[in-house]
């Protein structure tokens, strides 16, 4: 955990430092206050990102800044990035988490139809459904779903309409997002299940519940299942960085105010501070997506226990 | 490379429509200039003859256009008779752009008034130029790194795996956007160089298992036995037998860096205008999405980026279930390699999950 922590900072941070035409090496310069930063601003940045240190002795200062909660401020606005972050962050959670019940929710009713008759008709035609689906890139489907729902009362734009909070219309104006992040993800999920299915139904104990005579539904439903869906458990947290990368395009295509369109702007703007700081949270969120997924596995699974390795 | 592979391979008549397309596509890419092109293929004009116009950009032919054909010349021309990046003159113009489809513009033209079918056309080589070198160098180095941490193991090992965790563990798009972000201008190059440089992990994971394998093989040990040195080894019986899932993942390397290409080139961060680029033309569209003559725009290169990955999708399935004949009962695995970004920390011990099929 800690190693990975480590590397996702200094990636960040080596990005930044990378980065061309350091803002704060035009202080004092026309550039400057043509990107609207303030000589203060810089100063700050400068201080943060230990600019005036050796490399190594930098990322340990910036590093020291980060742990503290201390990401800079943006060039854009003056705010505090973290400020930033916890505004678009939400939005983004919102997006993906929705995005991976739904998925859920589709693929385990088809991994479940596949196995049953491997090969049949249905398996088939899900199989290559999916197979589609995967391969379609999301923009499209973003924009042909914005071009079709245009002539429509489904809203494309935005989070809510003006000065409503109802749930309703948060849902109104998720729907067509989430069905844009979510299609992607329905092959891996669906066919993950497919297959672990068949190696269940495989088992000895498959073969027991079948030879006591159990009508076929029930040996499908409550033997080989369950323990199929243990490991659907640990595909939760893989599956999230694909669907936050999913959705820095839908943010864009339909001006929702989260870590994608955070980061878009930042890049735009050339906005340094915001850009480490969403490249951090962004792989954090993995972190923990993948740190809850472990968690989750280990609490369905009795076998599994946190403290010592059982193998 | 293995006996039997074609044959396998060549049993299932999805595989053979995949490299149908993947064919057919290459062949659009590689022939972009005599499929649609301004400039004619062979120009015979005022008694000199011009071989490929199209191709070479000759000095005096700068301001040729058809209308300066005079009697006793003569042209041979592509079937479509526009370049990917003629701007139609201001005074020349009819009609708003994007213009709907007309006899000069079979599919239309975009917002600057270019061909839309030129810049399809040309955009399968913007497309699938940058995906197959960033597939070729994310699988080399993948490749590599995979062996040298399987089969050494070690400090470098570790060293690697983390890495490879570090990498996965950005939402990838977000990843690119910034490291593309950063760069003064990006170009096809760049683009390139970070779709690769952020996508060798999920080769060297794979390739990582299979050299944890093979390092156990009676070969490998008897090679040792013999006296060769460990790098021989490595590099005469133990990378060898990791090529099969490296050729997989470069497979489905090529479909999943077409999306990656497009959706950057589609956010403006990947091929830089004028390029003719999939990804571009559907930012071009979106522009003014609600624009009916629009459509087309993002409709049409939506499709060929479709095509494009599920070819060479359906080529890696096929790859990978004709290199592996064990899993052909089961049809084991995820279906979709590039997705299945096993993980060193999971939670499941080998061979009891129960739901991990055995390698």
């Amino acid at each position: 955990m800690v190693p990975t922590f480590l590397g996702i900072t200094v990636i960040a941070f080596a990005l930044a430092r990378a980065a061309p035409g350091q803002p704060v090496a035009l202080e004092g310069d026309a550039g400057l206050r043509a990107s609207g930063s303030t000589a203060a601003q810089m100063r700050e940045y400068r201080r943060l990102m230990g600019l005036d240190d050796p490399l190594l002795t930098g990322y340990a200062r910036w590093l020291g800044h980060v742990v503290r909660g201390d990401l800079g401020d943006s060039f854009r606005d003056g705010r505090p990035v973290l400020v930033l972050l916890g505004e678009a962050l939400p939005v983004t959670l919102l997006l993906t988490l929705s995005s991976l019940l739904l998925g859920f929710l589709i693929a385990i009713p088809i991994g479940i139809v596949s196995a049953a008759r491997p090969g049949g008709l249905l398996d088939r035609a899900f199989g290559a459904i999916v197979f589609l689906l995967y391969s379609l890139p999301v923009q499209w489907v973003a924009l042909m779903l914005v071009i079709a729902a245009s002539g429509t009362a489904l809203p494309i734009q935005g989070l809510h309409e003006e000065g409503s909070r109802s749930l309703g219309d948060l849902a109104a104006h998720l729907l067509l997002p989430v069905a844009c992040i979510t299609y992607g993800s329905l092959a891996v999920l669906s066919r993950h299940l497919r297959s672990s299915m068949l190696e269940a139904m495989g088992q000895d104990y498959v073969r027991t519940a079948r030879a006591k005579g159990l009508p076929e539904r029930a040996v499908v439903l409550r033997h080989a299942l369950p323990n199929s869906l243990l490991g659907m458990i640990t595909l939760f947290g893989l599956t999230f960085p694909a669907l936050a990368s999913g959705a820095v395009i839908v943010e864009r295509i339909f001006g929702l105010p989260g870590m994608g369109k955070l980061t878009f702007d930042a890049v735009l703007g050339r906005d340094l501070p915001v850009l480490m700081g969403a490249i951090t949270v962004g792989g954090l969120m993995t972190m923990a997506g993948l740190l809850l997924s472990d968690l989750l596995y280990a609490a369905a699974d009795p076998r599994i226990s946190l403290r010592g390795n059982p193998a | 490379m293995k006996p039997g592979l074609a044959r396998r391979f060549a049993r299932r008549p999805r595989n053979l429509v995949g490299s149908g397309m993947v064919a057919a596509l290459l062949g659009v890419a590689l022939f972009a200039d005599f499929i649609a092109s301004d400039r004619p293929i062979v120009l015979r004009r005022a008694g000199t003859l011009y071989l490929f116009p199209n191709l070479i950009g000759f000095r005096s032919l700068r301001e040729f256009t058809a209308a300066d054909l005079r009697p006793g010349d003569w042209a041979l021309w592509p079937p479509f008779r526009n370049g990917p990046y003629s701007i139609p003159k201001l005074a020349e113009l009819r009609g708003p752009l994007p213009q709907p489809p007309t006899a000069e513009h079979p599919l239309g033209t975009d917002s600057a008034g270019r061909d839309v079918l030129a810049r399809l056309v040309h955009g399968a080589r913007t497309s699938l130029g940058v995906a197959i070198a960033a597939a070729a160098v994310q699988v080399s180095i993948g490749l590599l790194l995979g062996v040298l941490a399987g089969y050494l193991r070690g400090w470098l090992d570790v060293a690697i795996t983390r890495t490879a965790e570090v990498l996965l563990s950005f939402p990838l798009l977000l990843l690119l956007l910034a490291a593309q972000g950063v760069l003064e201008r990006t170009t096809l190059f760049s683009t390139m160089a970070v779709i690769a440089l952020s996508r060798w992990a999920d080769t060297s994971r794979l390739v990582r298992a299979e050299a944890l394998r093979v390092r156990e093989l009676p070969y490998v040990e008897a090679s040792r036995a013999l006296g060769s040195s460990r790098l021989r080894t490595l590099w005469v019986h133990v990378l060898p037998n990791c090529l099969s899932p490296a050729l997989v993942a470069a497979t489905f390397g090529v479909g999943s860096a077409i999306l990656l290409e497009s959706a950057l080139s589609f956010l403006g961060f990947g091929a830089p205008e004028p390029t003719a680029s999939w990804g571009l033309l559907m930012a071009n569209g979106f522009q003014d999405v609600l624009d009916p003559n629009a459509r087309l725009l993002v409709l049409l290169p939506g499709l060929a980026i479709f095509l494009a990955v599920s070819a060479f999708n359906l080529v890696g399935e096929g790859l990978r279930d004709a290199l592996d004949p064990r899993d052909q009962g089961a049809v084991a695995r995820s279906a979709f390699i590039t997705l299945d970004q096993n993980r060193g920390l999971s939670p499941i011990p080998k061979g009891e999950g129960g739901s991990w099929p055995a390698t």
